[in-house]
């Protein structure tokens, strides 16, 4: 019996060791953007999962509930997005992880680094509303990333998304002291019922005291 | 479907630089397709396999391959789109690039690829994986981007990058073209000292459909920019982009490519 137990020890601690790396759930991939997700040809890859449950959210099949994705491994992935390569290199473009929230998943985008190069520009759309580590870990692999704050009053945060903003904030701090700004934009959107442009100006302020300097700003659809 | 043919229009462009850049016999045909349109489609696809296909003759012919950044400059992020965005000048879609080089004399060259090479690009495309979530980009949106409606006005000066209807020059784009060929006046010194190649010109066209604003977004030599932005001034009136029905004010993206007759 205490045989049978070790041996399941060793199943279910190698399991998600192992495991994260080589699957991720995917609910699009959309290729030829341009101008939409970062500079060049872009191709956006949105993962399924989010933290946030936003009012206005754009893409709810990415949320927890629902079943509508495909698994890939980083591999698989890089297969399928390599066909647009040369439009990548010509165009200074890449891949732009987006969803959903892709900083959910740092170990599948370092092995997608390793498998595509250094010369695809990677991108991340991320509320940054993900444990620290996981910025840590993606500063090195990222190039460029579009940061959608909502908006930086925690009450309004909460209202709007139904969690707390506090990593947000600590890890807008960790990219300013990597001095990472300049590649950075900050989305500032004015939320129908949940924020005013007064709102926006305080997060903007707040924002450029930090360090950031290229801001986005429009409106959430309801 | 007008952003997947102006998708088409912009990564043709990039395809013909690629081409242009590396000396690789560049063959395309009109696009005649009048349906919908993604953006790309298997005889796109089979042109790109082609380039694909010379670049790596190229390096294992020990050629240099001319590729990293060669198109940057023709898009940029413009954040959302936004009416409000704050981005600047460099965060902005340089407008359309323009079909016009296809008549020109550099790249007037009709027929197919050569067959093999779309017979291989057909059956790779027939065999990408087509899951059940591949097809479904419509759906997938970024935050702040909005779908199904056209670009916002991208600054203050109600100038847009795509529109429904973009300006047209008079006679079209043929017409253009005649033009450009008619009036270029290839700078002496220049024409002397052999020195050719592209510039790159940006302007709008206004309400009335006067060029404004040209300015040089890839310049040459400054003589040949000098006529470019001469060239252009002298353009007559477009008629005015149009969007939901209303003129407005739209930019425009042109290549003029200054070549010398082979001896």
């Amino acid at each position: 019996m205490p045989i049978i137990l070790l041996i399941f020890a060793i199943g279910s601690y190698a399991y998600p060791i192992a495991m994260p790396h080589y699957r991720a759930k995917i609910i699009g991939i959309s290729r030829h953007r341009l101008s939409t997700d970062g500079d060049g040809v872009t191709t956006l890859v949105a993962f399924h999962g989010c933290p946030l449950r936003c009012r206005y959210c754009l893409n709810p099949q990415s949320l927890g509930y629902s079943n509508r994705f495909k698994e890939y491994t980083p591999r698989s992935l890089y297969d399928e997005v390599r066909i647009d390569e040369l439009y990548f290199l010509a165009t200074n473009g890449g891949v732009t992880f987006g969803g959903g929230e892709p900083a959910l998943r740092p170990d599948f985008i370092q092995r997608f680094r390793e498998l595509c190069g250094s010369s695809w520009r990677l991108t991340l759309e991320t509320s940054l509303n993900v444990p620290q580590e996981n910025i840590e870990a993606l500063l090195p692999i990222i190039d460029s990333w579009i940061i959608d704050i909502k908006d930086l009053d925690a009450d309004i945060y909460r209202q709007y998304t139904g969690e707390d903003n506090s990593r947000v904030l600590s890890n807008l701090r960790l990219i300013a002291e990597a001095d990472r700004q300049k590649d950075c934009i900050i989305r500032l959107p004015l939320i129908p019922d949940y924020n005013t442009d007064a709102d926006r100006e305080e997060s903007r302020k707040a924002l450029s005291a930090l360090g950031y300097s290229k801001f986005d700003l429009f409106t959430y659809k309801r | 479907m007008a952003r997947g043919k102006q998708t088409c229009k912009i990564l043709k462009e990039i395809r013909r630089q690629i081409a242009e850049a590396n000396d690789i016999e560049f063959v395309t045909s009109e696009c005649r397709y009048k349906g919908d349109c993604l953006g790309t489609c298997p005889k796109c696809e089979a042109e790109v396999r082609y380039l694909e296909q010379q670049l790596r003759s190229r390096q294992l012919m020990g050629k240099a391959v001319v590729l990293a950044g060669l198109s940057a400059g023709m898009i940029t992020f413009s954040g959302c789109g936004s009416p409000s965005s704050q981005a600047d000048d460099s965060y902005r879609l340089q407008g359309e690039p323009t079909e016009l080089l296809e008549g020109d004399d550099e790249w007037n060259v009709e027929g197919e690829l050569p067959v093999q090479e779309v017979i291989d690009s057909i059956r790779e495309a027939a065999m990408m994986k087509e899951g059940e979530i591949a097809n479904i980009s419509d759906v997938i949106v970024t935050q702040g981007e909005m779908p199904d409606e056209l670009p916002k006005n991208p600054d203050d000066r109600d100038i847009y990058n795509c529109v429904e209807q973009m300006p047209e020059f008079p006679g079209g784009n043929v017409a253009m073209l005649n033009f450009i060929a008619k009036n270029l006046k290839y700078p002496k010194e220049q024409l002397d000292a052999g020195i050719q190649g592209r510039v790159v010109i940006k302007f709008y066209v206004d309400t009335l459909g006067n060029v404004c604003e040209p300015t040089i977004v890839r310049g040459k030599d400054p003589a040949l920019d000098r006529e470019a932005i001469r060239l252009v001034k002298s353009f007559p009136q477009f008629s005015p982009g149009t969007l939901n029905g209303e003129k407005v004010n739209v930019w425009l993206t042109l290549p003029i490519v200054f070549k010398l007759q082979a001896e």
